[in-house]
């Protein structure tokens, strides 16, 4: 199989991939998923980079778009609402109108989804808006190096003409170091503090109650960047609430990736996390 | 051991009763992380700390961190006061050309090292702190006894020092928690970005096994693994194997 696809295939499997790592530690599945067993799981997910995912029904179809169109980042950003407030905002945006930024603030039960293009609820306030993290994955090709003629030209679609005949070079590393940062984003994804959230809510949710509820929104785009940051454009300039972590990039041609953490704590203990994964693809050498 | 890829963790200060929950958390972090092949990963909530772990749910390979950690927490009884060092090794094996015959070489290209400090117990600390504090309570009240001539008086600050003392406890307790709590997940966080940083020196994967490269733990005390031990072996069949010299006549 690696010496079919292309090292695309694998960052679009990759940005799949993450998104499902990031929202099943983040989100409650709706419906009954939780009850089902283990054997009846859906494994094709499991086939990419060799780790087994639980499926839950209403979570993170959107991500499955990166699966083709490595164009624009995926950025995912988890938040907190409290139970009360999820409510209210849902009875706000039915009758809200669009506000300044690009998303949408979902209120469904457990968890909710929200894309660009969408307006955002018009609810007052930043305790609606209680952003904990937010993931980055973004896929840069870089110019070829060392460019012939037939490779003349910066930009994806010079590069994207000629890439039938190649990325035959090293996909195998590429795959390795991909399916390490695929296990390192799992165990990452539940040592942050936002996992014992997830874990409180799911426990209630199991008892009936779903006092705190974690939803997520996803975006294309890296303006509007969320309270406090400060930053705009594909730029990474996090604010002063803001840290950083980044993993090391797996930066060997012709992809390369890096992950970058911000983080911000606050007065009530908010953390605000973004954490940018991307890889700079190089042209290929015929 | 050329060419192997050594991380030393920070050291852990943990009392004789966390060593274990502890080395758990990180050691499964590693191995997790380094497990290549077809995993089904089981998230584990720690008893003993907010931190959930995970493994990479074989079952070969909990029996075998398990048993590694209750040796070295056996090693650890023994001397207490001492810094413990425990390291994760990972190997690949080579079979080796010798004057005997073929031998296997184990080759380690990746070594992580935790260290433990352990620390004495809350309890202990705690109720010398206590005594001292009641001592010194009971000198002042005695010496107010005397003034006043009222029994009531002792046993009403008595038990006022006793309730402080108790908070005293909870207080230092939970502030010594709240700092393991801390450098525990530090701890696995740096692992994932070590994990990460270096990768060229990790081995091609040829096994099918959810744990993909085959790994040893040692600490102090255990016997050296690499090229002694593969030397003692080798002696070791030589003899057996060797005929023995003709009779000169």
């Amino acid at each position: 199989m690696a010496d079919r696809l292309t090292i695309e295939h694998y960052i679009g499997e990759a940005f799949v991939k993450c998104g499902q790592v990031i929202l099943g530690s983040r989100i409650l599945p709706t419906g009954s998923v939780q009850q089902q067993p283990r054997s009846a799981r859906d494994k094709r997910a499991g086939r990419w980079f060799l780790l087994e995912l639980e499926e839950a029904d209403g979570v993170g179809k959107e991500v499955e778009l990166w699966r083709k169109d490595l164009s624009s980042p995926l950025i995912i950003e988890i938040q907190m609402a409290p139970g009360r407030i999820a409510a209210l905002a849902a009875a706000a945006a039915a009758a809200s109108t669009a506000t300044a930024g690009n998303a949408r603030l979902a209120a469904a039960a457990g968890g909710g989804s929200s894309t660009d293009g969408a307006g955002v609820a018009a609810v007052p306030g930043d305790l609606l808006f209680t952003p904990l993290e937010r993931w980055t994955l973004q896929y840069e090709r870089s110019p070829p190096s060392g460019s012939s003629s037939s490779m003349a030209g910066a930009g994806s679609g010079a590069c994207s003409g000629s890439s039938s005949t190649r990325t035959y070079l090293d996909e195998v590393s590429v795959y390795k170091r991909l399916t390490i940062l695929v296990r390192s984003l799992y165990s990452y994804t539940r040592v942050l503090p936002a996992y014992k959230l997830f874990r409180a809510a799911k426990q209630r949710y199991a008892g009936g109650q779903s006092q705190f509820q974690l939803q997520y929104r996803i975006r294309r785009t890296l303006q509007q960047q969320a309270i406090g940051d400060g930053a705009s454009g594909a730029a990474h300039h996090p604010g002063p609430r803001m840290q950083d972590f980044a993993f090391a990039p797996v930066d060997k041609p012709p992809a390369g990736a890096f992950v970058s953490r911000c983080s911000t704590t606050r007065q009530r203990q908010r953390w605000f996390w973004s954490i940018v994964l991307g890889a700079h693809g190089d042209a290929v050498h015929p | 051991m050329a060419n192997c890829e050594t991380h030393n963790l920070p050291v852990l200060e943990l009392e004789p009763h966390q060593i274990r929950e502890a080395l758990r958390c990180v050691l499964h972090t590693i191995i997790f992380t380094r497990a290549l092949g077809y995993v089904i990963p089981k998230d584990v909530d720690s008893e003993l700390f907010d931190v959930t772990y995970v493994q990479c749910g074989d079952p070969g390979v909990e029996a075998k961190v398990e048993s590694r950690i209750t040796d070295f927490c056996t090693q650890v009884e023994k001397k207490p006061a001492e810094l413990h060092q425990l390291q994760l090794s990972f190997y690949e094996t080579r079979r080796k050309q010798a004057w005997f015959g073929t031998q296997d070489e184990r080759l380690y290209w990746e070594t992580w090292v935790v260290s433990v400090l352990v620390l004495q117990p809350d309890i202990a600390l705690l109720q010398q702190q206590q005594q001292q504090h009641q001592q010194h309570q009971l000198q002042q009240q005695g010496s107010f006894g005397a003034l006043t001539g009222a029994a009531h008086h002792h046993h009403h600050h008595h038990h006022q020092s006793q309730q402080q003392a108790q908070q005293l406890t909870s207080q230092v307790r939970a502030a010594r928690q709240a700092r393991l709590q801390s450098a525990l997940e530090e701890q696995l966080t740096l692992v994932v970005r070590r994990v990460n940083d270096r990768r060229d020196h990790i081995p091609p994967v040829l096994s099918t096994s959810a744990v993909t490269f085959p790994f040893d733990i040692t600490f102090s005390g255990t016997s050296t693994r690499g090229s002694l031990q593969g030397g003692l072996q080798a002696v070791g069949k030589m003899l057996m194997k060797a005929t023995p010299p003709p009779v000169l006549g």
